[in-house]
């Protein structure tokens, strides 16, 4: 120590924090201003004992939280909403509730990093070097000993009364710490390793500059085979898999083209020569299984709306007259299949419907294989023939009302199809409260809704057409009704008003 | 405060956090002992040994899976999401037990954090980095995982910070950032007792580099705690973000039995829960094996159980709130998901999370039980096995009854999902071991501020 020179300071040891409190107060108020505690761990109130002014550190990490706050923002916006705007399903680019997560954690992330350097930057830390390190005592200010060491740059400081007054605050021993003579240099170990790394890390640089502006033939060199270069066998190609070494095979047998599909033209289309069918193309052969596969097919594609028993009532149907009877909804019930209307029509002009829908119900051509459509209507069959074993006899019609009788027909001519009796309107008007109540024509004039206008109605539904409804909307599938049929009706729509 | 250690005199006064006849330097020599032993416990070898094997075993699956890709996992659909995911929420979760015991109790004055803390802040990194590992790797082609980051690239193309996995991304990242600081932070005192201390040339290198100069200046600990105390008070809301933007990843989805608001305070609760348990598993062995048991005392051991009960009984109440809303909301779907869950293809794993999540954390209601070390260290370790099944729950039942009936698929993992888990356990260990050795597992400075003689007697106070 004796080859030192310049005087660092003057170090006292303290065995206890009490002492160490007490005399840290005594070197405040003799005024020294470059001076330290050193102690393991931070004695509570030792910073009001120093007086230490409140460090600026909250401010600062404030700040860059701010920062951190709006980057994060920015970064989003310039990003999603600018640079390269995400587009999904027309939503806002811009929406800051779905990026308020990542706006905090870069508000964090700054605050966070701005604490810790900030607090280290402020320390002067790291240094590794200090003059203190060179006193062996001083080795427990980490362990369990307190010092404070006054600095021989304070303009208070004389090293003869700084001693005196630490020993006086009871101080164990006052030690003088000196500046080293020449700072010692890295270890040479550590020195010729930093050398090799330095010299290694040049070796990539220089391999870099020396093919730097060369030209190859070879292939570009792929470290990862990102799925550019795939095994794969090419048309045309040779083969050693086949034993004619073609790659290109022959088609499986039974291959036909696109524009070779509509040969069975009945099959596909239920017409020969542009006339419905009347009955199965002689391909189908109607078997029992071959109509419990229709039933199934039936159930899965025409059930939802038809219902399951063919009479109009699926669970579309249901749900649709719910809210149509909220008046949230407009709905065209599906047709009854069962009804002889529809048991008259050919098996050509079902398939049809089937294949390209008929009012609102759409074609099932792309779901369901022709064969299959086949099968649904030899299901169908089966349904309109139970109809026809239910139906009463002439002699049980002609014994029932006028009303009754005109209940069935309201159902069989599927007038229910478009007029409701509770007041909805479907696609014509409702039918409870029609009868003699005033209706206004296209033509501005306004007539009574009588049991003539009615029966003209019926048999031709052109001659006079309400305000705002459609002109043919209203057809009559099947023969005319006779006038029987239509007083019957007509006593059955008295019976809902 | 209480002289004595007996346990019938806790009621009136609380243990002291450091027991036995202890003064600062003895609790140094405690400390710093540990690894300046010339050689580590035989038990140590042991553990250590077979943690490098089976990090040697995640080394070759992790090459296995890139060479070849993600088929070699039982990863298909509708489970997409198998093994990989489970894992990642499992080891995230665990990773929240650091930073709740580090920032949440040091800012609600919890004393008895000091003890734990370093050892759980530990656990909470090495706990990340197995996390974050799962991610990377299951995205199949690891080598573009660059694009999740938000780097210029010549394809002019951003990631869509709409999407909850890129929070995710966000948020373990600065999760692990901010974690990684706290510790080093916390670190840099102690390492500088190792400093001071040590006796070889390469000790005093690299404990001395890493120890940044530091010399106990009372000015640089003015700052030190300020900083400190700042990072507590950025970390606590990240705690809690960070599995709650977990939970996203499932909320935001349109999935039954994913999409609820429960979500993310149920994953908070189920996060610290499977922490906590994980910090008891490790601290109970590593306590006997160092000799720290007068530093790691049965109250904290206590502290522990306590809060492992209260979240335990959190999560209950989240999965009967789940059932509750299940069927109170009317939903046909979620409904279903939820009655599949417990009586479903994967019953079993429904039921092995309820008994080892909600019941077997009932023991801790007495005393006896939250003090007997093998019970608790049993419990713990069914609890860390509850809080996998319950991500494996999650995602494995929610997924593979998906809307379209046809692609029902019963998930099965394979022996590289098997083997990939055991290895993410070897790397944990691995780290933990080595930290057991080489670094302070306990915050000495800390230990020390706690003691009855740290602070001045003033007669004029």
């Amino acid at each position: 120590m004796t080859a030192d020179k310049e005087l660092y300071g003057v170090v006292a040891e303290f065995t206890d924090v009490t002492t160490l409190y007490r005399a840290a107060e005594k070197v405040r108020d003799a005024g020294y201003k470059k001076w330290d505690c050193h102690t393991p761990f931070p004695v509570h109130g030792l910073d009001d004992a120093m007086g230490i002014r409140f460090t600026r550190l909250p401010w600062v990490v404030l700040i860059m939280g701010i920062t951190g706050l709006l980057s994060g923002m920015y970064l989003q916006y310039w990003t999603n909403a600018v640079d390269y705007a995400f587009d999904i399903s027309g939503k806002p680019v811009w929406s800051l509730p779905a990026n308020i997560p990542v706006i905090f954690e870069v508000t964090v992330l700054f605050s966070a990093f701005t604490a810790f350097f900030a607090m280290w930057i402020a320390n002067r830390l790291p240094r590794w070097y200090h003059p203190l390190f060179r006193s062996d005592r001083f080795a427990r200010a980490t362990d369990d000993r307190f010092f404070i060491a006054l600095h021989a740059k304070d303009k208070k400081f004389d090293l003869a009364a700084a001693t005196a007054l630490l020993k006086g605050a009871g101080a164990g021993e006052v030690e003088e710490v000196y500046e080293a003579n020449e700072p010692s240099g890295m270890p040479s170990v550590i020195k010729g390793n930093l050398w090799v790394v330095a010299c290694l890390m040049l070796i990539p640089p220089a391999m870099v500059y020396a093919s730097y502006g060369s030209t190859t033939t070879q292939p570009r060199v792929h470290l990862i085979p990102d799925m550019d270069k795939q095994d794969r066998f090419r048309a045309q190609g040779e083969t050693e898999l086949f034993e004619d070494g073609r790659m290109t095979r022959d088609q499986v047998a039974g291959t036909i083209g696109q524009d070779q599909r509509f040969i069975h033209a009945s099959l596909e289309t239920g017409k020969e020569n542009g006339e419905f069918v009347t009955s199965f193309p002689t391909q189908i052969e109607v078997t029992e299984a071959f109509i419990d596969r229709g039933q199934e097919r039936f159930e899965i594609y025409c059930g939802i709306c038809h219902g399951e028993d063919g009479k109009g009532s699926g669970v579309i149907h249901e749900r649709a007259m719910e809210l149509a009877n909220l008046g949230q909804a407009t709905w065209v019930p599906p047709t009854n299949v069962t009804v002889s209307l529809i048991a008259n029509q050919t098996d050509g002009m079902l398939f049809e419907t089937i294949s390209e829908g008929r009012r609102t119900m759409p074609g099932y051509a792309a779901q369901i294989p022709a064969e299959d459509r086949w099968a649904i209507i030899a299901y169908l069959r089966v349904l309109q023939e139970v109809e026809v074993m239910n139906a009463l006899s002439p002699e049980e019609m002609a014994a029932l009302g006028a009303a009754s009788r005109g209940e069935i027909l309201f159902t069989q001519k599927i007038c229910v199809g478009c007029h409701s009796l509770n007041g909805v309107a479907l696609v014509g008007p409702p039918l409870n409260g029609f009868l003699d109540s005033e209706i206004k024509l296209d033509t501005g004039e306004t007539i009574v809704a009588d049991a003539d206008y009615f029966k003209e109605s019926i048999l031709d539904p052109a001659a006079k057409i309400r305000e705002g409804a459609l002109k043919g909307l209203m057809v009559l599938a099947g023969d005319p009704l006779t006038d029987e049929e239509i007083s019957d009706l007509l006593e059955y729509i008295k019976t809902q008003n | 405060m209480a002289s004595s250690t007996s346990v019938d005199q806790l009621d009136i006064f609380p243990e002291e956090l450091v027991q036995g006849e202890n003064d600062f330097h003895s609790v140094t020599e405690m400390v710093c002992g540990v690894l300046e032993a010339p050689k580590p416990p035989k038990s140590w070898y042991i553990i250590f040994t077979t943690a490098v094997a089976l990090l040697g075993v995640l080394g070759a699956m992790i090459v296995y899976l890139i060479t070849t890709g993600v088929g070699v996992w039982g990863n298909n659909q509708p489970v997409a999401w198998g093994w990989p995911i489970v894992n990642f929420v499992f080891w995230v979760g665990i990773g929240h037990a650091g930073t709740l015991i580090s920032a949440v109790l040091f800012l609600f004055r919890q004393d008895w954090r000091t003890g734990i803390n370093r050892f759980s802040e530990a656990m909470t990194i090495f706990a990340v980095i197995c996390a974050g590992m799962f991610p990377a790797i299951h995205v199949g082609r690891i080598w573009v995982i660059w694009w999740v980051f938000p780097i210029p690239n010549q394809m002019s193309m951003w990631p869509n910070f709409r999407s909850p996995l890129l929070w995710d991304v966000f948020a373990v990242s600065t999760y692990f950032s901010v974690s990684l600081l706290f510790w080093y932070m916390g670190l840099v005192p102690d390492l500088a007792t190792v400093r001071d201390r040590a006796k070889t040339q390469a000790k005093k290198f690299w404990y001395g580099l890493f120890s940044l100069g530091w010399n106990g200046s009372n000015r640089h600990w003015h700052r030190y705690e300020r900083a400190y105390l700042i990072l507590a008070a950025l970390a606590t809301p990240l705690v809690l973000s960070v599995h709650s933007v977990v939970s996203f990843d499932f909320a935001t989805s349109q999935l039954p039995g994913w999409h609820t608001t429960i979500l993310p305070p149920y994953f908070v609760a189920g996060a610290i829960f499977s922490g906590f348990a994980m910090v008891l598993t490790l601290s109970i062995p590593a306590r006997k094996m160092f000799g720290l048991e007068e530093l790691i005392t049965l109250r904290h051991i206590d502290n522990m159980c306590k809060v492992i009960m209260a979240t335990g009984m959190m999560v209950g109440y989240a999965y009967s709130m789940e059932f509750f809303m299940a069927w109170y909301s009317g939903n046909a779907y979620e409904g279903f998901a939820f009655v599949n869950r417990a009586f479903g293809p994967y019953w079993w794993g429904y039921w092995i999370m309820i008994s080892c999540n909600v019941l077997s954390p009932q023991i801790f209601w007495w005393k006896k039980a939250r003090r007997n070390l093998p019970l608790v260290f049993i419990m713990s370790i069914f609890v860390n096995i509850g809080m996998w099944f319950e991500r494996f729950v999650i995602v494995v039942t929610s997924l593979n009854r998906d809307f379209l009936p046809s692609s029902w698929h019963y998930f099965s993992p394979t022996w590289v999902d098997v083997l990939t888990l055991m290895g993410s356990f070897g790397l944990f260990f691995t780290l933990f071991m080595l930290f057991c050795r080489y670094l302070p597992q306990i915050a000495i400075s800390e230990v020390k501020n706690v003691m009855p003689q740290a602070h001045p007697h003033l007669d004029d106070h």
